[in-house]
This record gives C-alpha cells, sequence and structure tokens, in this order.
C-alpha cells in the first residue's frame, strides 16, 4: 500500500532561519508517529507546512496520492487531514458543544452526513467521546479548564471524520493527572477510528506510551526515525537534547 | 470588567435535570412590540413620529454592522458606504426613470450586496487594525467620485424632489416599523442558524475555523453581502423619507452612528441595535435644546454606559433578568429530543 501522507524534499525558511530543510518522511495508514525535537527544531512550522497554513519554499506534499501542497487550509482539512494547535484555540464565546458543531458544517462533514438534523446530537456525542458531559457540554468554551480545552480541541477535528490527525503537543500545560487520561484516549481514538496520528510531544513518557515510531527533528532537518528504542539510543539524538556528551549522560542514567 | 460578565451571558442555564432551561421574557418584547404598533393610536405628533422613523432606520442601519462586525468579527469604520451607495442608487432610480420607492429601495439593497463584496475582499487579506483603517477611507473615496462627476450625480447638491415613502406620516411611521420588524427578524434568524454559528467561529478564530474544514473565504463574503443589503435598505428608505440624498451622507460621523448605536444596545447582539439606535436618537432629539453642549453630553452619556455597562445595555438586561440570549437553534432540537445523556 502507498503511503496514506508523504513529504518530500520539504523546505521552508523564515528571512535567514531555515524552519524545515529537505524534509522526507512516509506515513503508512494507521501509524501513530511521534514527532519529537527541542524547542524552535521546526516541528510546527512542519504541521503548518502540511496543512497549507504555510507554503513551503521547496518540496511537494501528497495525501492520499493526491499533491496538496497548494492547496488552503480548509480544503485539505476536508480531504481528511485534520489538525490541532500547540496553544489551545476554543472558540471562547461560544458552548463547548457549539465550538463542536461548526466542523459539522464543513464540506466533509457535509458529505458524510445523511440525516440534517441530527447535528446536535453529533456533536454531542463527539463531546462525549472526549469526556465532555453535561453541564460542561453547555458552558462557555472560555469557562472550561485547560484540561477540558484540549480535549475540546479533539473533539472539534473528530467530527470531521479524519483520516490523518495532527496533535500539536496533546499534553501541553497538563497535569499528570490529565495526562494519564489523555493517553488511553488517544488510544481509544486511534483503535476507534482506525486514525493514523502524527503527534508532536515534549512529554518523553506519555509519547513513548502511544507512538509506534519516532521522528526527531533538529535545527528543521530529520536526523533519526526509528522505534521509541532505537531512537533514544541514538548517539545524534541524545546529542541534540543535552550537548555533545550527551550520550553518556543518557547511558549513565538510564 | 466586560470580558469578565460576558463570561455569563450566552451560557445556557442549566436546571438539575439536565433539560436545558431558554426562558426569554417573550411578554417584555411583546409589551414593546404591542406599544409599538399601537404609538400613533397615543400619539400622531409628526415630530415624535419623524423621531421613530429615524430610529427604525437607525436599528436596521446598526444591526447591519453588527452583523459583520459583532457577530462575524469584521470590524468596519466604513458602514456608511452601504446605506450611502443605496441611498444614490434609489435616488437615481426614482428620479431618472421614475421607479417608485417599493421598487427602489430593494434594487438599492441589491447593490449594497455588490459593493459589501466589493468591499469584503481587502478584508480577506488585510486583517485587523488594516483592515479597519483602510475601511474608513472607502467612504471618501466614493463621496470623491460623486463629486467628480456633477452632471450625472447632482454634485453637492446631490438628488432631491425624490418621491416620498408616503405623503402621511403615520403610513411612513408604518413602513419604518415594518422595515425594522422584518429586518431584524431575519437578521436574528442568520445568526442562530448553523450560518450564524459559523460566523461566530470566524470571529472567535479564524485559523482554526480553516483548519476544521470552513471556507473562511465564502463565509465572510456572505456576511458582508447580507449586511451591504441591510444596510442598503435602510439608506434607501432614508432617502425616500427625507426625498432628497447628497455626499454629506458619506461623513465619517455617520459610520460611527452605527457602531455607537450597536455598542450601546450589545455588540453582537443584533436586537442591542434596536435599543441603541432609539434611545441614543431620542437622546439627540433632547438634547437639541443644549445645542451647543450636544455633542458633549452625548460622548458624556456614552462614557458613563461603558464605564458601568460595557457589554452593553442588552446583555445586562439579559444577566439581570435572566434573558436566554440567542445561540444556535441546533441547541432546541437537542432538547426536543431530550438529552440522551447519562446523568452524572
Ligand atoms: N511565522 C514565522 N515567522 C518567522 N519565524 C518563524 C515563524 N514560525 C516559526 N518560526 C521560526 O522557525 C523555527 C521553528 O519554529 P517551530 O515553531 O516550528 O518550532 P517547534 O519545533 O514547534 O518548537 P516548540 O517545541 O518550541 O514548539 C523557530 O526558530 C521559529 O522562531
Ligand atoms: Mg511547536
Amino acid at each position: 500500500m502507498p503511503p496514506i501522507l508523504e513529504l518530500k524534499e520539504l523546505n521552508k525558511r523564515f528571512g535567514g532561519i531555515t524552519a524545515v530543510k529537505d524534509f522526507n518522511l512516509q506515513v503508512e495508514k494507521g501509524q501513530i508517529i511521534g514527532l519529537i525535537g527541542p524547542n524552535g527544531a521546526g516541528k510546527t512550522t512542519l504541521f503548518n507546512l502540511i496543512t497549507g497554513f504555510l507554503k513551503p519554499d521547496s518540496g511537494t506534499i501528497m495525501f492520499k496520492g493526491k499533491n496538496i501542497t497548494k492547496l488552503k487550509p480548509h480544503k485539505i482539512a476536508n480531504m481528511g487531514l485534520v489538525r490541532t494547535f500547540q496553544l489551545v484555540k476554543p472558540f471562547k464565546r461560544m458552548l463547548a458543544i457549539e465550538n463542536v458543531a461548526v466542523g459539522c458544517y464543513s464540506d466533509r462533514s457535509k458529505k458524510k452526513r445523511k440525516d440534517r438534523d441530527d447535528v446536535p446530537q453529533k456533536a454531542f456525542d463527539a463531546l462525549q467521546r472526549v469526556g465532555i458531559n453535561p453541564p460542561n457540554t453547555f458552558k462557555l468554551a472560555m469557562t472550561l479548564s485547560h484540561g477540558y480545552s484540549r480535549r475540546l480541541d479533539i473533539a472539534r477535528a473528530l467530527v470531521l471524520e479524519p483520516d490523518v490527525l495532527l496533535l500539536d503537543e496533546p499534553f501541553g500545560g497538563l497535569g499528570a493527572k490529565e495526562s494519564n487520561l489523555m493517553t488511553p484516549l488517544i488510544q481509544k481514538l486511534h483503535r476507534e477510528d482506525n486514525l493514523t496520528l502524527i503527534i508532536i510531544e515534549h512529554k518523553m513518557r506519555q509519547l513513548m506510551k502511544i507512538a509506534e515510531k519516532l521522528v526527531v527533528m533538529q535545527f528543521g532537518e530529520k536526523i533519526a526515525e526509528g522505534t521509541c528504542r532505537e531512537v533514544t539510543e541514538d548517539p545524534k539524538v541524545c546529542e541534540a537534547y543535552l550537548g555533545k556528551g550527551g550520550h553518556d549522560y543518557f547511558a549513565r542514567n538510564k | 470588567m466586560g470580558r469578565k460578565l460576558a463570561n455569563e451571558d450566552e451560557s445556557v442555564r442549566i436546571t438539575k435535570d439536565m433539560k436545558l432551561k431558554i426562558a426569554p421574557k417573550n411578554s417584555v418584547f411583546l409589551a414593546l412590540l404591542i406599544l409599538l404598533i399601537f404609538f400613533p393610536a397615543i400619539s400622531s405628533d409628526y415630530y415624535i413620529l419623524l423621531i421613530l422613523i429615524f430610529a427604525n432606520i437607525g436599528a436596521v442601519y446598526a444591526a447591519s454592522w453588527d452583523l459583520t462586525a459583532g457577530v462575524t468579527g469584521q470590524f468596519s469604520f466604513g458602514q456608511i458606504l452601504f446605506f450611502g451607495i443605496a441611498g444614490y442608487v434609489s435616488g437615481a432610480l426614482n428620479l431618472f426613470l421614475g421607479l417608485p420607492p417599493l421598487l427602489t429601495i430593494p434594487i438599492g439593497g441589491a447593490f449594497g450586496v455588490l459593493v459589501g463584496l466589493i468591499v469584503g475582499l481587502p478584508s480577506l487579506r488585510l486583517k485587523g487594525p488594516y483592515f479597519r483603517i483602510v475601511s474608513l477611507t472607502f467612504p471618501g473615496i466614493l463621496s470623491g467620485i460623486i463629486l467628480m462627476y456633477p452632471e450625472v450625480t447632482g454634485g453637492e447638491a446631490g438628488f432631491y424632489g425624490l418621491s416620498p415613502i408616503s405623503s402621511d406620516i403615520v403610513t411612513t411611521y408604518y413602513a419604518s416599523v415594518l422595515l425594522m420588524l422584518v429586518s431584524i427578524f431575519i437578521l436574528l434568524r442568520i445568526v442562530s442558524s448553523r450560518i450564524g454559528l459559523v460566523f461566530r467561529s470566524i470571529r472567535e478564530n479564524e485559523d482554526v475555523a480553516e483548519a476544521i474544514g470552513i471556507n473562511t473565504t465564502r463565509y465572510k463574503l456572505l456576511a458582508w453581502a447580507i449586511s451591504g443589503f441591510f444596510a442598503g435598505i435602510a439608506g434607501g428608505f432614508q432617502t425616500h423619507q427625507l426625498m432628497t440624498i447628497s455626499p454629506f451622507v458619506f461623513g465619517t460621523v455617520y459610520s460611527f452612528q452605527a457602531i455607537l448605536y450597536a455598542l450601546l444596545g450589545g455588540i453582537g447582539t443584533i436586537i442591542g441595535s434596536v435599543g441603541g439606535s432609539y434611545l441614543l436618537t431620542i437622546l439627540n432629539e433632547l438634547l437639541r435644546c443644549i445645542a451647543d453642549l450636544r455633542a458633549m453630553m452625548y460622548a458624556v452619556v456614552m462614557i458613563i454606559v461603558y464605564l458601568f455597562i460595557p457589554m452593553g445595555i442588552y446583555r445586562w438586561l439579559a444577566i439581570r433578568f435572566n434573558i436566554q440570549l440567542g445561540t444556535w437553534d441546533g441547541l432546541k432540537k437537542l432538547r426536543r429530543k431530550k438529552l440522551n445523556a447519562p446523568n452524572p
């Protein structure tokens, strides 16, 4: 089977900074890929390129066999490639259920839906799936806790019934307790919806539980790719995080 | 202060048994409606009815601005453009082709749609403050063009001697009431529909709306078109009501008039524009006796209002009296189906 998502020789520069450099990646259907790398490595920029929020200087992005490099973000989303953002971005002055309902009026959801009237129910169910129940369902999004906001972001993406979901630091800002709830949630969604996931995350302990494969970025380049074990034992990776001699440090503290 | 209070306003209040409680104080609205309809029976004073006619026109005009700015988040300083263009189109059709107001006003509205789409285009590229500044210049450009071709446009004097809405003030009053009620009703329906839901999501965060598959370009243009239409019919109505229109209609003051009305009444609520328009139009008349101090009194009143109820009168009342502010009408469907949610 051809990869569901393929990045070929992607490049993106901001003035003097090369945010993404000669980036290649193949994502198979159903995979969960963890995307890691130090701050400023270019992970979020890569998401922005894939989802059309930024245009690459060169290179192509293939999704389900189609070239999506020049498409607008909403077109890409409607093809089934949906993202969340690094900072939670709820529609603050709208109810949680309204937040989710918006996505039900995307072209993709409209096509997938037969009964027009079931939108409220669908939004309600999507919230329930991520663990948001009444009365929170009917609260203004700005009044929800940070943990709920993260889940709201995911529920908003879910109503599009995506094929590939890109999560930008889903554990960002979550406490230990909330993190421990997020992990099984992501696993459940992956299992039930046959989702393909790319997850940017700094919290390695959580990511290792979920990801089948890790991709490591530094200065815009892919410096390692492989199973969690392979990658964490790669001296280049330890160096990227801890500087020269980092490998010894890693080895000693295992 | 405004932010914090705004928290509570749109929340659907939920009773213990998890049913959505939607309890508008319909009786108050009904009473006001009856007052509006039977007002000429109380007083058919020409001057008072005239003021109310202007309040009705102002309500539609401010509500049209509220749809783009308050609901969709496309804040512009040039709303008078649609009003003025439609006024000119209505005037020209009446003067040159002899069409009656019943035809010229809707056609003027159609031109409002056209101009709305044209103005909408830069709003797609220019974000936030940049667009606001640019929008400030549109009406000026238009009045400049009008002054450049005096043989067609009548130059500074504009068009005059146009057909009135009606020669009878009471009939004109009822026409304005009808215009206001129908316009506000349609705008409210739009805001609570799925289109309004998407409009509000664009106001809250355009990028996220795009990311979940919303063609924000299409919806923003739709908002401009609707806004242009309602500003346009208000403009056409006023032109016939005054039986004249001149380039002075494009004054920046008049763009701010829409903003003041909507802000006072409650931005993003549509219905607030009606209250704002009535209050400020009447206040304006009351202060006429102190003409020199009028502008200052006006400013003082506005400052007092914004200091104490920055979310606008309608939201303030809604919180005080537990009125359900408009939300997405899908919630009512959910309630009708009964929430099949587990009780926590
Ligand atoms: N819109 C932009 N304009 C200019 N520079 C940018 C822009 N977006 C990102 N950058 C720069 O590109 C580099 C990569 O940033 P990016 O946000 O992709 O990193 P990241 O890997 O997501 O980091 P973090 O883990 O901190 O989120 C950084 O140096 C950043 O300053
Ligand atoms: Mg990032």
